[in-house]
């Protein structure tokens, strides 16, 4: 009986081993190709209640993803809002101090309790030693929440903000400018009406006009590198998927993401309105950059008119300071005063 | 002691003869090949995840088999009248509950032996890094299996089987959820409102203590030695205080 279960233990310890490493063995033998579907199959696919139920189930998935990158970004220390009872005690909420906009939000207290508000002695001590849990509010480093982000998008490619954020995290945090510029134009193309996804790449590209390089995926193989190469000049649906080769073409190329992406934010700004809805903090913000970051396009290819026309028009539909600002020194510009942009 | 020790040693082949325990590592070994996997959707850094799920999941498993494996034991022993031979030999009812006891820790604890290979071995090829924390929550896990074997054979005297598992995985999987909501809703009680929520506080036995998995998964550093030892000194206190309320039960109990 012993050899028997110890031999089946062994086996089966052995077929994990395996199991675990098989994806492993056979990732570099592997090709990934698009699939391809006649119109008959699409409609068999779409009056698939099994397909229905399995599309259900990947979409929990990804707002799992979600979730759990929460949880993450706050090293797994759970938070709830304080009771009535707590308040009156002085513990209140309160904004987050230090995360990005967009990941901005209301913080509470440590579900597990803090010592000056436990009431269950020595157990209320061991607690703290074993579950997660640090004094005040801690956020991770958001590096770690990226590939959350890649995951989330993979399963439900229509979350818009994971792709602007998860971008962001790549260029300005893990310095992979162009993993992020990937991210980007995949998030472009799985959401092509997303006035969100298409500011951030033409931000990125003016961000990165005078590094190209940064931008170019070392990982491509070199029939990606040709095909750049042997493109052109951008043009209408292309404009997301080409590499700029030189400054003015960078610049040139955000000033056409960015110029779209104001349009339509103003055309979902309107239609928000409409349904007596706003815009987010992190909306708010990606419109007015845009403007701004527009107008410095502009600048950069000598088109100070445009540029002071960029700022007036974001004055007059997405407030902000910096707006003004640019404006400025735009018209110092025209009148040869100064030579830099803020 | 050795009438005890014969009494589990059944328990146990007869767990294995159901191979309740394969199935479950197969299953286990199903979700290492999931978990394997995510290497194929070529992002890096999903070690956490991995763990998650990995410690997410054997913990469900290993708490379900020490459930089901509990809580059949004297209702399949009395049901099948198996138990009157065995009663009728120079053996207490005593001997028969300690024995059963031990023979289902014993499982359940191999049980979470053998998951915690098979994570410590996904993770060396996954390569993600464990950390001492790893091998703690390996040595609580398999406490809290006493506790749960010792309060579902308890409960078994008690209610029918199907009531048994329901109510054991309930306290076993949500003590959590139930603990957490207690805490909360007292701090907008008044009177006897909050000696009622401490009461039901006191008496639950808190099995998330048990629980040191979030720690690993999110580099936590390990729990002090003296919070192993007390924990270990309250898993003795509640597996006692269950085997009393069982025994006790099932010595009364008429056959």
């Amino acid at each position: 009986m012993t050899k028997t279960f110890t031999g089946t233990t062994l086996s089966l310890i052995a077929v994990a081993a395996m199991a675990g490493l098989v994806p492993h063995a056979v990732r570099d033998h592997v090709t990934v190709r698009e699939a391809t579907y006649q119109p008959s199959e699409i409609d068999a696919a779409k009056e698939s209640i099994a397909l229905s139920l399995l599309g259900q189930l990947q979409m929990s998935i990804a707002d799992l993803m979600w979730l759990k990158s929460m949880e993450y970004l706050h090293r797994g220390n759970l938070q709830r809002m304080p009771t009535r009872g707590e308040e009156d005690l002085g513990f209140m909420r309160g904004d987050s101090q230090d995360t990005a906009v967009g990941l901005g939000h209301t913080e509470g207290l440590n579900m597990v309790l803090d010592e000056d508000r436990d009431w269950r002695g020595l157990l209320g001590n061991i607690q703290r030693h074993i579950a997660c849990y640090s004094e005040g509010h801690i956020h991770d480093d958001p590096v770690e929440l990226i590939p959350w982000y890649q995951l989330a998008v993979k399963l439900n490619p229509k979350l818009e903000r994971l792709y602007t954020m998860g971008a962001f995290f790549l260029a300005d945090f893990a310095q992979e400018p162009a993993e992020a510029r990937e991210m980007l134009v995949a998030g472009i193309a799985a959401n092509p009406n997303s006035f969100e996804v298409r500011a951030a790449l033409g931000r990125l590209l003016f961000e990165y006009s005078d590094r190209l390089d940064a931008l170019k995926d070392d990982h491509h193989d070199e029939e990606d590198d040709d095909h750049d190469e042997m493109e052109e000049t951008p043009r209408g649906d292309e404009i997301e998927t080409y590499l700029p080769t030189s400054k003015a073409e960078a610049c040139e190329m955000a000033a056409l993401l960015l110029r779209e992406a104001v349009d339509r934010a103003l055309e979902t700004k309107l239609a928000y309105r409409s349904r007596h809805e706003k815009f987010d903090d992190f909306q708010e913000q990606i419109h007015y950059e845009s403007y701004l970051f527009l107008s410095k396009s502009y600048v950069e290819l000598g088109r100070y008119d445009e540029a002071l026309a960029a700022c007036d028009e974001g004055w007059e539909f997405a407030k902000h300071n910096l707006l003004r600002v640019q404006q400025r020194v735009v018209s110092r510009l025209i009148e040869g005063e100064v030579d830099e942009s803020p | 002691m050795e009438k005890v020790l014969g009494i589990a040693q059944v328990t146990i082949i007869e767990s294995f003869r159901r191979k309740d325990p394969y199935v479950v590592l197969i299953l286990a070994a199903l979700i290492v090949f999931g978990a394997g996997l995510f290497s194929r959707f070529g992002t890096e850094g999903l070690g956490k995840f991995v763990k998650d799920v990995g410690f997410t999941v054997t913990g469900l498993l290993a708490v379900l088999i020490c459930v089901v494996t509990a809580a059949r034991q004297l209702p399949n022993e009395i049901q099948n009248r198996t138990l009157y031979p065995l009663l009728a030999k120079p053996v207490s009812r005593l001997q028969v509950f300690l024995g059963k006891y031990l023979g289902v820790g014993v499982m359940a604890s191999a049980v979470v032996l053998l998951f915690s290979a098979e994570l410590y071995l996904l993770f060396r090829i996954l390569d993600i890094p464990v950390s001492g924390v790893f091998f703690q929550s390996v040595y609580l896990r398999m406490l809290s299996m006493w506790i749960i074997a010792g309060m579902t054979l308890s409960l078994s005297v008690y209610l029918t089987q199907g009531g048994n598992v329901t109510v054991s995985m309930l306290l076993a999987l949500a003590m959590q959820t139930f603990a957490n909501t207690l805490i909360t809703v007292r701090t907008d009680l008044e009177g006897w409102g909050v000696w009622v929520v401490d009461t039901l506080y006191w008496l639950l036995p808190h099995l998330e203590l048990f629980d040191l998995t979030k720690r690993e998964v999110h580099n936590f550093p390990a729990a002090p030695l003296w919070v192993l030892a007390a924990l270990t000194v309250y898993a003795a206190v509640y597996s006692l205080l269950f085997m009393a309320v069982g025994m006790q039960r099932f010595r009364s109990l008429n056959l």
